[in-house]
């Protein structure tokens, strides 16, 4: 059984899957920001990839040079099999947490905003 | 439109901490969304970079690197990974130890700021290079005066044009030479009059310095006498400034004390001549007929290049035959004249100053090794505690190399963050002594002074300095730094394993515990010894103050004026000066005003001999060395020195009556043993040759300098001399700086040509007469409290070291009963027996070490007890104080945690 993912690392894999193969530092990084409205220090992001690599889940390829960045190279992440269904699992742990809860929450939301 | 590129600072800062591999992409990716993000305002972009940037940075350093590999092979790439390394353990190590890595920085911080920046100054004022070629064959050449009585020395004299030319005749050391003197010249225009200085020079002048002219010539030898054209060289200064530098300023004239002078040349940018300060140079030629001709006309110097192959031992030896030839050709009924070289590097700084800036080296270097022996005793401390840890590391493996090179990271590290902040505390303590270093410090300590001053603002950080005290501290930080990897990899790895229990302690203490006492005793020592030598300096500032300058300079104001004698004789000169102090007298606010051809503590004071009338001339000790003064009747009155016998001078005593002088207490006491001088009849060299009857004795004035006792003096009164220049000395019930305006419009109104110069006060004079000592007392008094501030942090740094390591211990006696206070007295009376030997080893030191103080000292004796004994109760306090934080520490152990952490 694979270490659950955490967290950021979920995130992670979830913004691979939207970039589908343009999937590099600052995509990744942009992407995590304006979905989840947070700033995020990039070098989290670069630590949270180094980790995934290590467990397999992620892989890396050096890309092309463009001019935005200074003519600097590229550096492609992508999402392998068991990258995939660990994310499938995270996902699933947290669909189940979920289930049934919806309208619990959103008075424990209203409550928490009516008493303010 | 080119994308906006983020900050470099924050990408080189990148660079530095981004392993090799994965750089470029991060910088990549950073550039794409800084871009992106600049479309909102580059200001909030770049911030947001720079964020980035260090919290990346960041994450690098305090995260394992994504795939560590280790190789034994140590290949180039492996050894940047490996420094990489060594410097983000060397972070978190020093973050874990906040407290000794912060007083470990402090020390540095002042060890190196403190040092860079005074040393700076120091340098930058005195020890300058001088700005010429060869500058170490340059020699100033004198006369030297017969010696005023037996066993009194003899004084060096100015040259006369006849005897310069028999020396320059008979002389085979010196390529070249020539004359050159500096005097003020009022220069006029259509509208306007100004005091400008100038330098009177030989032709050779500008070629034994070897400075060329930036345009036109120098001057040739026919205008080293009278009857050539006059002519005069511009500086650069002035050509700017008075000409706009006029591209075609060749050929036209200059107005100067109302003769015109064809401009023949420009100096180079930079050069005032050697007074410092000349606006423009004449040739020798502009001296009247008999000046040239007068043998006793002693008014020149003489600066002179050595030949080559010739030393500067033997011109000197050469210049003593000279002198002989030289007073066979002029022989004289005082005594034997004689003549002797300097080289200029000799004449520049007065001894006085000298001695003061070894006294500024020694102290420096005392600093230095306060601030070393701290930091030594920090890291002995440091590698008592973690002596464990290199055991450790060795046992399971590690390479032995490897360890070093990782602590030896760790002290660069440390010895790297310490120089930054010095470095920080270098800049702002420059810019101070800045503002409070004497303007006036000369370079030649005779009246020409200001040989290419420095000017003040243009003094920065000494980077020599700052390298050598950064390779200093990173020695000690190194060798001390070592220690631990060296000691640990002796055998008995065991031991140290097995004894480090509490705290990776008492391995520690056998290693290094007597050592780091030792330093601490060092300290107090050093520290003694830098203390006594500024309070030495502080109480001799003191005793300068108090001086008895035999004036009283409150509220006295003095104003230079000179009348030209083109426009101004004797008659209309005196004519002049009784009409114009009779108008400032009539001035609101003014109590009385005199005259005298120079001030008290003013630059310019002449001198000559005196003869008793009643003594054979020939007779040794029949004519003495004098200062000679032309005075007003009031000046008495406006400077406040007492009559002690007889009359001072009245209105009259004029051109036409009895020749009359007034002499000084000392004067009279040397001249006249065992008589009384009033009644007596002497010639005095500066009068008009005839013999004038003393009427009275007055109070000694200090005119040269506030430590120098006053040397024996006549006053001759103005009205029977040529004399009209000079300065005017106002005593005043009002501000006397509110007179300037009243006094400038009524010479105006009497003379528009005629400039004021030299317009000060006379507390202004004393201040800058006493300004080397009070800089001088200052910086010394700055380093001893850096000094202070080291001890403290020394000995603190220690017992709170050997505070921690025995904490089992004191829990331990404290579980057996022993009581609070005891355990205060354990730690302080510790302090306090490190204090006293360090003590008693500094009150020997300092015994022998102060007397290098005895030319420097005012009134004070290097041995002066009351110093000695305020320095040493300052420092036990300091031991107490800096023993009492540790010691309630200690006492405030809880017996049960001390021992649970067995």
């Amino acid at each position: 059984m694979p270490k659950t993912l955490g967290d950021f690392e979920t995130l992670i894999l979830l913004a691979l899957v939207r970039l589908k193969d343009q999937a590099y530092g600052a995509t990744i990084h942009r992407e995590i920001e304006t979905r989840t409205h947070r700033s995020i220090a990039i070098g989290a992001v670069y630590t949270g990839l180094a980790r995934l690599q290590r467990s397999g889940h992620v892989t890396a390829s050096i890309g092309e040079p463009t001019p935005e960045r200074g003519g600097r190279r590229k550096k492609y992440y992508r999402l392998e099999p068991g990258g995939a269904e660990a994310l499938s699992h995270a996902l699933q742990a947290h669909e189940r947490m979920r289930e049934g809860i919806e309208e619990d929450l959103d008075v424990l939301v209203a409550k928490e905003s009516s008493d303010r | 439109m080119r994308p906006p590129s983020p900050p470099r600072t924050a990408t080189a800062l990148l660079r530095l901490l981004l392993p090799q591999a994965e750089l470029e992409f991060v910088l990549g990716d950073l550039q794409e969304r800084y871009v992106e993000r600049s479309a909102d305002g580059v200001a909030k972009a770049q911030m947001w970079y720079w964020m980035q940037a260090l919290r990346t940075g960041g994450a690098f350093m305090t995260t394992r690197p994504p795939t560590p590999k280790r190789k034994t092979r140590m290949t180039q790439q492996n050894f940047w990974n490996a420094l990489r390394d060594d410097l983000r353990y060397a972070f978190r190590s020093l973050r874990r130890a906040p407290g000794f890595a912060l007083i470990a920085i402090l020390t540095l911080a002042i060890g190196i700021g403190a040092n860079t920046a005074i040393f700076s100054v120091v340098n930058a004022v005195v020890l300058q290079r001088l700005p010429f070629e060869e500058p170490d064959r340059l020699m100033r050449a004198y006369l030297l005066m017969p010696p005023g009585g037996p066993g009194e020395p003899r004084m060096d004299m100015f040259w006369s044009f006849p005897k310069y030319r028999t020396m320059r005749e008979s002389q085979d050391i010196f390529e070249d030479l020539a004359t050159f003197r500096q005097g003020s010249f009022t220069l006029t225009t259509l509208d306007d009059a100004e005091r400008v200085a100038g330098e009177t020079v030989g032709s050779g002048y500008f070629d034994v310095l070897r400075i060329r002219p930036h345009m036109g010539r120098g001057f040739v030898p026919e205008e080293d006498f009278p009857g050539a054209n006059p002519v005069a060289v511009l500086s650069h200064g002035l050509w700017q400034r008075r000409r706009d530098s006029d591209p075609d300023i060749l050929g036209q004239t200059i107005r100067l004390n109302g003769v015109a002078y064809t401009i023949v040349g420009v100096t180079p940018p930079g050069f005032r001549g050697l007074s410092g300060s000349a606006e423009f140079f004449l040739p020798t030629s502009a001296y009247p007929e008999s000046n040239h001709n007068n043998p006793g006309a002693h008014n020149q110097h003489v600066i002179a290049r050595l030949m080559p192959g010739v030393s500067v031992a033997q011109a000197k030896q050469a210049m003593t035959t000279i002198g002989r030839r030289v007073h066979e050709t002029y022989p004289s009924s005082r005594g034997e004249w004689s003549a002797h070289a300097r080289t200029l590097e000799e004449v520049r700084v007065e001894p006085a100053i000298r001695t003061s800036i070894l006294l500024l080296f020694g102290a420096v270097g005392f600093v230095l090794l306060i601030a070393c022996v701290n930091l030594a005793n920090l890291l002995l401390g440091r590698a008592a505690a973690r002596e464990r840890e290199v055991a450790i590391r060795l046992s399971v493996g590690a390479d032995r190399g490897r360890v070093v090179r990782q602590l030896l990271t760790e002290s660069l590290v440390l010895a790297g963050v310490g120089g930054a902040a010095g470095l920080a505390v270098a800049v702002p303590t420059v810019g101070f002594l800045r503002g409070i270093a004497p303007q006036a410090s000369g370079y030649f300590s005779e009246d020409i002074s200001g040989l290419t001053r420095m000017g003040m603002e243009s003094i920065g950080i000494d980077a020599t300095a700052l390298i050598f005290a950064m390779v200093i501290t990173l020695i000690t930080g190194v060798v001390f730094g070592l220690v631990p990897a060296l000691h640990a990899s002796r055998p008995n790895l065991t031991t140290a394993l097995k004894e480090g229990g509490a705290g990776g302690g008492t391995a520690g203490r056998s290693l290094s515990f007597g050592t780091r006492e030792g330093l601490v005793v060092a300290e107090f020592a050093l520290a003694f010894v830098l203390l006594v030598g500024s309070g030495l300096m502080i109480k001799s500032f003191g005793q300068l103050q108090n001086t008895n300058m035999g004036f009283d300079p409150d509220n006295v104001l003095t104003v230079g004026l000179s009348l030209p004698r083109a426009q101004y004789d004797r008659e209309t000169g005196h004519q002049f000066l009784r009409s114009l102090h009779e108008q400032i007298a009539a001035l609101p606010g003014v109590e009385s005003v005199g005259y005298n051809i120079c001030t008290p503590l003013g630059s310019g004071c002449n001198g000559t001999g005196l003869a008793r009338r009643d003594q054979p001339a020939g007779d040794p000790g029949s004519s003495a060395g004098v200062e000679i003064h032309f005075v007003t009747p009031d000046y008495f009155h406006a400077l406040r020195i007492p009559l002690l016998r007889g009359r001072g001078f009245t209105e009259q005593d004029h051109a036409e009556s009895r020749g009359v002088v007034v002499v000084t207490e000392a004067a009279a006491q040397e001249i006249w043993p065992d008589d009384d001088p009033v009644g007596k009849e002497v010639r005095v060299g500066q009068g008009d040759g005839g013999f004038r009857e003393v009427v009275g004795i007055v109070g000694d004035v200090r005119y040269n300098a506030v430590d120098e006792s006053p040397f024996r003096a006549a006053y001759i009164p103005v009205y029977q001399s040529t004399r009209r220049g000079g300065f005017h000395v106002i005593r005043a019930s009002v501000d006397p700086t509110s007179l300037v305006p009243s006094v400038r419009q009524l010479v105006r109104s009497m003379d528009p040509a005629l400039p004021l110069f030299d317009i000060k006060t006379m507390e202004e004079r004393v201040g800058t007469a006493t300004s080397n000592t009070r800089f001088s007392a200052l910086l010394l008094a700055m380093y001893s409290s850096v000094a202070l501030i080291l001890a403290a942090i020394g000995i603190y740094g220690v017992l709170s070291y050997a505070v921690a390591q025995r904490t089992h211990e004191i829990g331990l006696r404290m579980a057996l009963g022993a009581e609070r206070g005891r355990i205060l007295r354990l730690v302080v009376g510790r302090a306090l027996a490190m204090a006293l030997v360090g003590l008693a080893l500094g009150v020997f030191a300092a015994w022998g070490l102060t007397r290098v103080f005895i030319t420097i000292l005012y009134e004070v004796q290097p041995n002066d007890v009351p110093t000695f004994a305020v320095v040493t109760g300052g420092l036990a306090v300091l031991a107490l104080v800096a023993s009492y934080l540790p010691a309630r520490r200690a006492s405030r152990v809880d017996p049960m945690i001390a021992l649970r952490r067995e």
